[in-house]
């Protein structure tokens, strides 16, 4: 039986006097589509970061695709990739020459065939020459998603990847993860604050409040637990139980 | 280690200079400023006193290699401070990519850039000041290495600093070798120091090599032991800014700084 995706166990994350991340422990097999949701501070991107090694462990223990993250970071992250809305990519270089670099630091193989696969996924084709810096947000974002699917990861995290998109991007963004994630049974593990993204594409959903994960299941076992219509109300009664 | 990634770090520095007219101007402008600067105060001595000649040729000799030994150091860091300014600090962690290969690529594409500001440096001494560098003989290839490796750890120290207090470490880039400039004996023996100043001059590469080229130009004497002293300075040099590298990297991971780069 392969390892899982993710394997968290215990996680505490403490920055000086405030815990992020107060022992959650969980594990996503291979090929599920699972949601980190929460509140702002909950600990979703905390928690993206320990997995990606970006942030050590207070204490507790946290693997991908079977190594460990603490020692064996590179090794553990070579089959994954990342984006998120708060991060950029050189401002001066355009779309084809991020993902040559991008090719090179995550060793992809036939590296022109993959560039030429994402540039036709996300449509990027008149945008691929020109500087990131004079893309729009929504267009960056997808330059971000093709650097993420360039190595045809296992794993991917994203962490609030349609927060600039308009609801027709948002739209075609999911339909391509969705038919990238069954057609090569690749994890995803995803944060946002829309509950359309998470309604649409998460098999699961870890709750997250305040660094403590309070509710795991499938976002229709979340919303009859709190007899709610909806993740918005969902989400709306985890805030509020979690502010009182 | 692996050279694809260490290429990946070559080109993503090759490309972003590329598209940026200022970085491409660096390589040659302000080395251009100082030798035709040291350059005309070199004339002006010597039709002072002409006696003077090889005393003040090792003024020239000494700006192109302490250039030399400064661009090292600021390509190291420049780099690194690009990929903050950029945010793509945090894309770049989150890739398999190593500290070593991300360092050892910013030092392969300094090398570079280095070589060919160095090389127009020593071509217009020559034309234009009838300054021969190659006169150095068997002291020019040490020094060379012994300025570089030294720019080196300089920069990997202030990359290291750079990393840890982001925007508030920046000054450093440029500031720091300048700090070290008037104990190096760049443009005077370590002897016209006072003696505690002295003593701290010879805890520094730079000014073995300084002392060593003025030897070279006023007797011809390799004066091969202050060399093989600077070597061995660099390497400690290199070591210890090595380590204090690594053990900021694991700090920012602790305190989470490596996610937010630049606060």
């Amino acid at each position: 039986m392969p390892n899982p995706a993710i394997q968290v166990e215990n996680l505490v994350k403490d920055f000086k006097d405030v815990r992020a991340v107060d022992g959650i422990s969980f594990t996503v097999p291979r090929g599920e589509i699972c949601a980190l949701l929460g509140p702002n501070g909950a600990g979703k991107t905390t928690t993206i970061h320990v997995l990606l090694g970006l942030s050590l462990p207070t204490s507790g223990r946290v693997s991908i695709l079977g190594h460990d993250v603490s020692r064996h970071r590179s090794e553990a992250v070579r089959n994954t990739n990342f984006t998120a809305s708060y991060v950029a990519l050189p401002y001066r270089l355009n779309a084809i020459e991020i993902l040559r670099i991008y090719a090179d630091l995550y060793e992809v193989s036939k590296p022109a065939a993959a560039i030429q696969e994402v540039i036709e996924l996300f449509e990027l084709g008149e945008l691929a020459n020109r500087p990131f810096s004079r893309l729009s947000s929504g267009q960056q974002t997808m330059v971000g998603m093709a650097k993420a699917l360039l190595n045809r990861p296992e794993l991917i995290f994203l962490d609030e990847p349609t927060a600039s998109l308009d609801p027709e991007h948002a739209f075609h963004l999911r339909q391509i993860l969705l038919r990238i994630a069954a057609a090569r049974g690749m994890t995803i593990l995803i944060t946002s604050h829309n509950m359309t993204d998470i309604d649409k594409m998460a098999q699961r959903i870890l709750f997250l409040s305040a660094g403590r994960l309070i509710a795991d299941g499938s976002p229709e076992q979340l919303r009859n637990r709190f007899q709610a219509s909806d993740l918005e109300e969902v989400f709306l009664q985890v805030a509020q139980q979690s502010r009182t | 280690m692996s050279w694809r990634r260490i290429r990946g770090v070559i080109l993503q520095n090759f490309l972003v200079m590329r598209h940026s007219p200022i970085r491409i101007m660096e390589v040659l402008y302000w080395p251009l400023l100082e030798v035709v600067l040291w350059g005309f105060i070199t004339r002006y001595l010597l039709s002072i006193d002409a006696s003077i000649k090889g005393g003040v040729a090792v003024l020239l000799g000494a700006v192109v290699l302490w250039d030399l030994m400064f661009r090292s150091q600021q390509e190291l860091s420049v780099t690194y401070l690009i990929d903050m300014w950029d945010r793509n600090v945090i894309n770049l962690h989150a890739s398999p990519l190593r500290q070593s290969e991300y360092v050892a690529g910013g030092m392969i594409f300094s090398l570079g850039r280095v070589l060919v500001g160095t090389t127009v440096l020593v071509v217009v001494a020559l034309l234009a000041f009838d300054f021969n560098l190659f006169n150095a003989g068997a002291v020019l290839l040490p020094s060379l290495l012994i300025l570089m490796v030294m720019g080196w750890a300089l920069g990997l120290f202030i990359r290291a600093m750079v990393m840890r207090f982001g925007s508030n470490a920046e000054v450093l880039v440029w500031s720091l070798a300048f700090g070290l400039q008037p104990v190096s004996a760049v443009f005077y023996p370590v002897a016209s120091l006072p003696s505690p100043l002295q003593a701290v001059a010879h805890g520094i590469p730079a000014a073995h090599v300084f002392e060593a080229l003025r030897a070279f130009f006023s007797s011809g004497e390799v004066l091969g032991s202050r060399l093989w002293l600077a070597a061995g300075l660099d390497v400690l040099y290199l070591g210890v800014a090595a380590l204090v590298a690594a053990k900021m990297y694991n700090n920012v991971r602790r305190l989470g700084i490596l996610a937010r780069p630049g606060y």
